[in-house]
């Protein structure tokens, strides 16, 4: 086993961050990517807190500022922005073990070959005391990647869950990648309470974005209506099921338990929001991140005045007035 | 009408309010004889929204709890009857109308019974055990503002505990705009359950994985089966899926608290503390992270 050379950082890699106030978490992030980087591009959206001062502790950081408009579009400007034939990519939560740098180091001491695009290294979830290794949350990702082959794309066309994938191509495969040592530590030093806070964002995102396919289908063709209850009855079983028995989660013993419950619930939310876009007044779910926000100017006077008469309170018990079914016409 | 009507005093706090408190104000300003907003020092138009109304009496006063500040409403209340209400309610013209006849027909009575009915998710949510009939409106004097957010309520003067929920009831709804949409309602669901589990492991509960299961499945029934939410259709099921997850995060959360050394949620705010527990009717200081 040859001796890795830790004095110098590698001059053909950088590492490319996005923050928006991460002054509690990106200190550990930098400390581990600063020794093997030549440059570490953060580009920013304006945060309000220590973030800027931290970041200029570490001088091979590039602090850069800019609106955030999406998470894959601000990566993909973060990864544009790299100076350096090769990129790591990693969240402001996320850390780089010494193992893995040593495999990084060791990736570079011979020429990389031309059809290598990415590698992938394995990210654990620390969560709930513990690290979670299985239901799911123990993974590879390509990280560490040529910046001129990939980009961040969100999973199945949803402004979420971005991934890095090659250009032009259908995906990772063994010509394109290469598998590295050594962990990526996510540590998002957040609680279950932060947990339900990022489902009840994402199902809203989810069902957000599900809503402007719809509409745009329906201009299109026939309007039908989707079988809502079907998909919200058996979707989060299946999630349980998926989560705790399919991928093991059972093995992480009370916390597998909890995130697969959670998780089911998260299914059943993005169902259930989907049902309240397309069925009451409710135009955009109101945690919705600015950059999709469409601000519907009507939507305050909508809720406001209900389509029905303030006093079907006292006849509805009589008339069904109210059924959502009478309403959407 | 032909009978002298005894003045009615609406009585309704606030802290930034400015997207409900107009519709709030309109429902009872043509009714009452005079509408007392007290606020908590809105950083936001409220000030400006209520005081447009010409039977307003604005003023504002630190908050120290709901039911202090709700009580201390009424004490500014001329009377002799008040009606006392959220900014998120609001009082449908049935109610409004079925108040005055009351209290010109009933000026002896301590107070009568309104129904609360919550709309949510599209609808009016009658079944769940979301719609309910409790005192707001009572002569002053004979009513007061006590138990536990979010289940305080107004407790009729002399009356057994057992009875605090009986009495006469009124036509028409007090209309209670409860969450903006679904996200809201999960975002309060977190809070709860948060300060909920928060409280419960500083008083010794202890963590039992069967009740994890079993009280969020039992709640489910309850809401679904029992009080028939299913009779609310789409939204019931919501509701009851929702409420049953609230349950499971208040054990799972005292499990997280409990076993892996989280010392308070962070959702809960540092300066919380975990009041001793006392009776329903008591009055006391509130958990002031709650709104």
């Amino acid at each position: 086993m040859t001796e890795i050379d830790r004095t110098q950082p590698i001059a053909e890699l950088s590492a490319a961050i996005i923050t928006y106030n991460e002054a509690e978490r990106i200190g550990e992030c930098l400390a581990s990517l600063a020794p093997i980087c030549a440059e570490i591009i953060v580009l920013d959206s304006n945060s309000t807190d220590r973030t800027r001062e931290i970041c200029s502790e570490y001088p091979n950081v590039r602090f850069e500022q800019r609106a955030f408009e999406g998470y894959a579009r601000q990566k993909n400007l973060a990864l544009q922005s790299v100076r350096t034939p090769w990129a790591v990519c990693l969240d402001a939560d996320e850390r780089l073990t010494p193992a893995a740098a040593d495999e990084i180091r060791k990736f570079f001491t011979q020429p990389v070959a031309p059809e290598i695009i990415g590698a992938k290294l394995i990210r654990r979830t620390y969560h709930l005391g513990a690290f979670i290794e299985h239901g799911g949350w123990t993974h590879y990702r390509y990280r560490l990647v040529r910046k001129d082959e990939v980009e961040w794309r969100g999973a199945g066309g949803m402004p979420l869950h971005e991934l890095l994938y090659p250009i032009g191509a259908t995906g990772w495969n063994r010509k394109n990648g290469v598998t590295l040592g050594g962990d990526i530590i996510h540590s998002s030093k957040t609680d279950l309470s932060n947990q339900v806070d990022t489902i009840n964002v994402y199902s809203s995102i989810f069902a957000g974005s599900r809503q402007r396919q719809r509409t745009a289908r329906a201009s299109r063709r026939s309007h039908r209506k989707p079988l809502y209850l079907f998909r919200m009855l058996l979707k989060p079983p299946l999630k349980f099921i998926e989560i705790y028995f399919a991928k093991l989660g059972f093995l992480d013993g009370y916390r597998g338990l909890i995130i697969a419950a959670s998780s089911s619930f998260a299914t059943f939310l993005r169902w259930a929001k989907l049902y309240e876009l397309a069925n009451t007044e409710v135009r955009e779910a109101s945690n919705l991140p600015d950059f999709l926000k469409q601000r519907f100017p009507d939507a305050d006077a909508r809720r406001e005045s209900p389509n029905v008469s303030r006093d079907a309170g006292v006849t509805a018990r009589n008339q069904n007035l109210t059924t959502p079914e009478g309403r959407s016409s | 009408m032909s009978l002298e009507r005894p003045r009615i005093s609406a009585t309704i706090i606030t802290y930034n309010e400015e997207r409900q408190i107009e519709r709030c104000i309109a429902s009872v300003h043509d009714w009452c004889d005079e509408v007392i907003v007290l606020d908590s020092h809105s950083t936001d138009r409220t000030r400006e929204l209520a005081t447009a109304f010409p039977r307003v009496k604005f003023a504002a006063h630190d908050f120290d709890g709901h039911i202090q500040q709700k009580n201390r409403a009424i004490s500014m209340a001329a009377g002799p009857w008040i009606f006392s209400l959220d900014a998120d309610e609001e009082a449908s013209p049935e109610l409004a109308r079925s108040a005055v006849e009351y209290v010109t027909r009933h000026p002896e009575s301590q107070g009568v019974r309104v129904w609360r009915t919550t709309w949510h998710l599209g609808r009016f949510i009658r079944h769940g055990g979301w719609r309910h009939a409790r005192y707001r409106l009572f002569r002053k004097g004979e009513g007061v503002w006590g138990g536990e957010n979010p289940h305080d309520q107004i407790f009729i003067k002399d009356r057994p505990h057992w009875q605090r929920n009986r009495g006469p009831t009124l036509s028409g709804d007090l209309i209670h705009y409860s969450f903006r949409d679904l996200s809201h309602q999960v975002d309060t669901i977190n809070k709860f359950s948060s300060i909920i589990a928060f409280t419960r492991h500083a008083r010794g509960t202890r963590f039992s994985l069967i009740k994890m299961f079993y009280k969020p499945a039992s709640k489910f029934t309850e809401l679904y089966l029992v009080k028939a939410g299913f009779l609310d259709g789409m939204p019931g099921l919501i509701i009851a899926v929702s409420s049953a997850y609230a349950t499971f995060l208040r054990w799972a959360k005292l499990y997280e608290l409990e076993r892996t050394g989280l010392e308070r949620p962070s959702n809960v705010r540092p300066d919380y503390r975990v009041e001793p527990k006392t009776k329903p009717g008591q009055s006391h200081a509130e958990p002031t992270n709650q709104s």
